[in-house]
């Protein structure tokens, strides 16, 4: 009864203005407001900082008042010797980063939610977040103990076993990819879990005592009910991940970046701080800063309009 | 009326009265009575701030003198380059800025140079020949060339905005000085050096270097844990490529270490379109291969460096200088010496007087000449003894007309007591204690003016044996080649492009690329790209300026001509 009441009120309130449906949730309002205002300050007011990709930006004239240099740094990046490389390394550690590493975290909470000692879930998922407030610094310090040639643990073990303990897998190219994928994974995997054990707390139970009635198994169940039921955060996430294929991430692959890997460390990200911040390019590296993020969200569009065609799944 | 202009007179008298005995009060070094905001890009001043500088014995007696109050400012970051790129950028800099910069090529000139073209500085050319110390820099044969036509009185800016730290008053570069000389490079431990019959000082080619490392390796040493150790070890302060020049100096086609160098055909070029790569990798191929190198000689950080060379866990290590604590508190390491450069002699080279920091007025601040004559006062006699000596009676005595530390000075200076030294006292003591006073000296000739090269340079015994290894060394030739890097040619209006290219090569990565590489040609395959790069770059265009400016003036670049072999 009182839910149908709060329901038809619910109905009542949307046929009116937004005015007056603001007045009578106004603390509703209130609590948002700080929200908002923190997407136009942090993220919308910036946007308009990207005009000075097409401005040799002066320190004393700010980003108004610099003059206009057309797409110079444009043309610079893209006919530099570097562009391709660039682009080519950003664009294998996204696909690592968005599409390679994507699954896990469904796998571990389809994994958790199939946990029933309820003292034995928590450990696990703790132990699975834990990683996630580490900084950079801390994790690829361990990382660097770990991986060092002859007495990090890694090589130790190899000698144990008869294999040789000199390599330096921070040094060699061929295993960058791995070591960047095992590290993200690690620490990752429980944060991003998390939203999926919310979506899975979501489905409707009945469905599982239907498909239980049915003579569906355990595997069943969660092919059949859980990730149909979780699809459409699974499509809205990977639609938002897609976004970010030309985006390596800086911090960790400045931190990971040494001599020897550097012809597949580099990515533009880190090239954006070389330049920009480094060299005080500000011009040129918001140039790329921009590529990066137009490039994303025509991704980003592509990705939505694909899902939405063949899952009807979309974030708009 | 009269009555009232009678009361006017006389109120207008007192007031000039007071006025005039209030001025009489005021010392002839007083400036203002104001706070002067500092923002310091220089992580070792930030690391080294008192936790009120007002409030210091010094820094009283400063405001005292010249009614001065200081707010220091420090912002951590990346890097100090990164954060004073990020707030200049900004426009957000208070009254002064202090930074790093030895010289023209360090990563910090570009910024500055772009902000003091852009007017963020405040020009200070009418007001300098009314200083006492700093009108110096005016004298044209005062400053080092670089600081002087790259970076204070540059032909492209329209002003002074910017100054260069620790200038010498005298030029004397080419005196070895064993109070105070850096004796760098190779240190082997002591007890192999013994066990082995190797005496200080005493290499001289990369091949000696090799049998020793050779011996170290079937020596079977162990570190203090009973673990094997690594012959040649990294740099003291974390792997760098830095310290490779100790190990290869022959292999460097500049004696200065410089990339650049001078052939004897006339050219110009970049060491790695000559055979000197190549010899530089695959020497150190060679160490790496045989494990007489440690292979994190490149990347170790600081802390495991650190505790590498405590624990004695390499053989010898491949920088640290006699200054650092681990080699003059003890006897357990000695130096090897200079291997010879590419011309086969151990001369060190200098190009005159150096500098090192610079600080500028931002063009926003009020009175920047009240800044100025506060920087003035600060490199006076009276400003450096206060600054870096402290208090008469607290931190140091007058004897003989030099200041001389006292018990309590010289003891917190030998147990590196910096709390006391920064808060209690709040001077530089050479750099010991608070840091900004220390940086920001100039005209200095410390032997004249204090009777000592350093700051307890002449009580103390802590360096007793930094001195003695000084003295020790048996090449003290200095010679002096002046002129500036080629490098630093890349900041002139003409090369802007080719320099906006350069940045973004790193030769020093490209090699330590190289020498990590699985094959031969890999090793190949890099040095061809790079010097693809440097091509594309538009390296030829330097080459061309600063072979024509050569020509015109030898003294403009350092550089001496060495064989070597130029690939097109």
């Amino acid at each position: 009864m009182n839910n149908r009441m709060t329901a038809g009120h619910a109905v009542a309130l949307n046929n009116k203005p937004l005015w007056k449906r603001m007045l009578t949730c106004w603390p509703l309002y209130l609590m948002l407001l700080p929200a908002i205002v923190y997407y136009i300050v942090i993220c919308y007011v910036p946007i308009f900082g990207n005009v000075l990709a097409f401005k040799d930006y002066s320190f004393r004239k700010g980003i108004w008042g610099s003059p206009w240099v057309g797409l110079k740094y444009f043309r610079m990046f893209f006919m530099s010797y570097d562009c391709k490389r660039l682009i080519l390394n950003t664009l294998h550690i996204g696909f690592i980063k968005c599409i390679l590493e994507f699954p896990f975290a469904i796998i571990l909470a389809l994994l958790l939610n199939e946990i029933k000692a309820l003292r034995y879930k928590k450990v696990t998922q703790t132990i699975t977040y834990l990683p996630h407030f580490l900084s950079s610094v801390i994790i690829i310090t361990m990382l660097q103990r770990i991986l060092a040639p002859n007495t990090g643990i890694l090589n130790q073990i190899v000698g144990r076993f008869g294999g040789d303990s000199s390599t330096f897998y921070l040094m060699k190219p061929n295993y960058f990819h791995r070591i960047l994928f095992l590290m993200d994974i690690w620490r990752n995997i429980g944060w991003d879990s998390i939203i999926y054990l919310g979506a899975i707390a979501a489905v409707d139970q009945e469905l599982y005592e239907a498909a239980n009635m049915d003579g569906c198994n355990r595997l069943g169940q969660i092919w059949h009910v859980t990730l149909p039921g979780i699809r459409s955060t699974i499509g809205l996430l990977f639609i938002m991940g897609v976004g970010g294929l030309l985006s390596s991430g800086f911090e960790q692959m400045w931190l990971l970046r040494t001599p020897g890997n550097m012809t597949v460390a580099d990515t533009l990200d880190v090239w954006v701080v070389r330049i920009g911040l480094q060299q005080g390019q500000f011009g040129y590296a918001s140039a790329v800063g921009l590529v990066q993020g137009v490039v994303g969200l025509i991704l980003v569009v592509t990705a939505n309009t694909i899902c939405k065609r063949f899952t009807e799944v979309g974030l708009w | 009326m009269k009555r009232y202009l009678a009361t006017l007179l006389a109120v207008v008298l007192a007031l000039s009265c007071f006025t005039a005995f209030a001025a009489e009060d005021k010392p002839d070094t007083w400036i203002a009575d104001r706070t002067i905001t500092i923002q310091c890009y220089v992580d070792d001043i930030g690391y080294a701030l008192p936790n009120d500088i007002n409030s210091t014995p010094v820094m009283q007696k400063i405001t005292e003198l010249t009614g001065i109050k200081l707010d220091l400012r420090y912002t951590p970051g990346d890097s100090d380059a990164t954060v004073m790129a990020a707030q200049l950028a900004a426009g957000n800099i208070p009254d002064a800025i202090v930074s790093y910069l030895n010289n023209s090529t360090r990563p910090e000139f570009p910024i500055l140079l772009k902000a003091a073209k852009e007017g963020l500085f405040a020009d200070l050319t009418d007001y300098l020949p009314d200083t006492q110390v700093y009108c110096n820099y005016l004298d044209h044969d005062y400053l080092p060339a670089d600081a002087r036509d790259n970076i204070t009185f540059r032909k492209d800016l329209d002003g002074a905005y910017i100054f260069q730290l620790n200038i010498a008053a005298v030029d004397r570069s080419t005196e070895y000085v064993a109070d105070d000389a850096y004796i760098g490079g190779l240190y082997i431990r002591s007890d192999i050096a013994a066990d082995l019959g190797v005496e200080p000082f005493s290499l001289s080619m990369e091949e000696e270097l090799y049998d020793l490392a050779v011996k170290i390796k079937e020596g079977n040493y162990t570190d203090d844990n009973g673990n094997p150790i690594y012959p040649i070890g990294p740099k003291y302060w974390g792997g760098s490529y830095d310290s490779l020049i100790n190990v290869v100096r022959s292999y460097g086609f500049s004696p200065f270490g410089s990339e650049y160098g001078l052939t004897t055909d006339g050219q110009i070029v970049h060491e790695a379109q000559t055979n000197y790569v190549f010899d530089k990798i695959n020497y150190t191929r060679k160490l790496l291969a045989e494990g007489l190198m440690h292979p994190e000689f490149f990347t170790m950080d600081t802390t495991r460096c650190d505790e590498l060379c405590r624990s004695k866990g390499v053989g010898i290590i491949s920088d640290v200088h006699n200054y650092m604590e681990i080699i003059y508190s003890n006897e357990d390491w000695i130096p090897l010496g200079k291997i010879n450069d590419v011309t086969g002699s151990k001369d060190g080279y200098t190009s005159g007087k150096g500098g090192y920091g610079c600080w500028a007025i931002s063009a926003d601040a009020q009175n920047p000449e009240e800044i100025l004559k506060f920087f003035d006062f600060l490199v006076t006699h009276e400003g450096k003894l206060l600054s870096e000596y402290g208090i008469e009676g607290l931190s140091y005595n007058l004897v003989d007309g030099y200041p001389v530390l006292t018990e309590e000075a010289m003891t917190a200076l030998n147990d590196g007591n910096s709390d006391w030294m920064i808060n209690e006292v709040g001077a530089g003591f050479g750099g010991a204690g608070l840091i900004f006073f220390d940086y920001m000296t100039t005209n200095n000739d410390n032997k004249v003016e204090f009777g000592e090269s350093r700051v307890g340079a002449g009580a103390g015994a802590t360096y007793a044996r930094s001195v003695a290894l000084a003295e020790q060394n048996p090449d003290k030739n200095i010679v002096k080649i002046p002129g500036l890097d080629v490098s630093a040619y890349l900041s002139v209006d003409e090369l802007a492009d080719v320099k906006a290219n350069m940045d973004l090569l790193n030769y020093k990565e490209m090699v330590v690329q190289a020498i990590y590489a699985d094959s031969d040609e890999q090793v190949n395959a890099i040095v061809e790209s790079f010097r693809a790069q440097l091509k594309a770059a538009g390296i030829d265009r330097l080459y061309d300026y600063c072979e024509a400016l050569y020509a015109e003036n030898p003294e403009t670049i350092q550089l001496i001509p060495v064989e070597a072999t130029v690939t097109e």
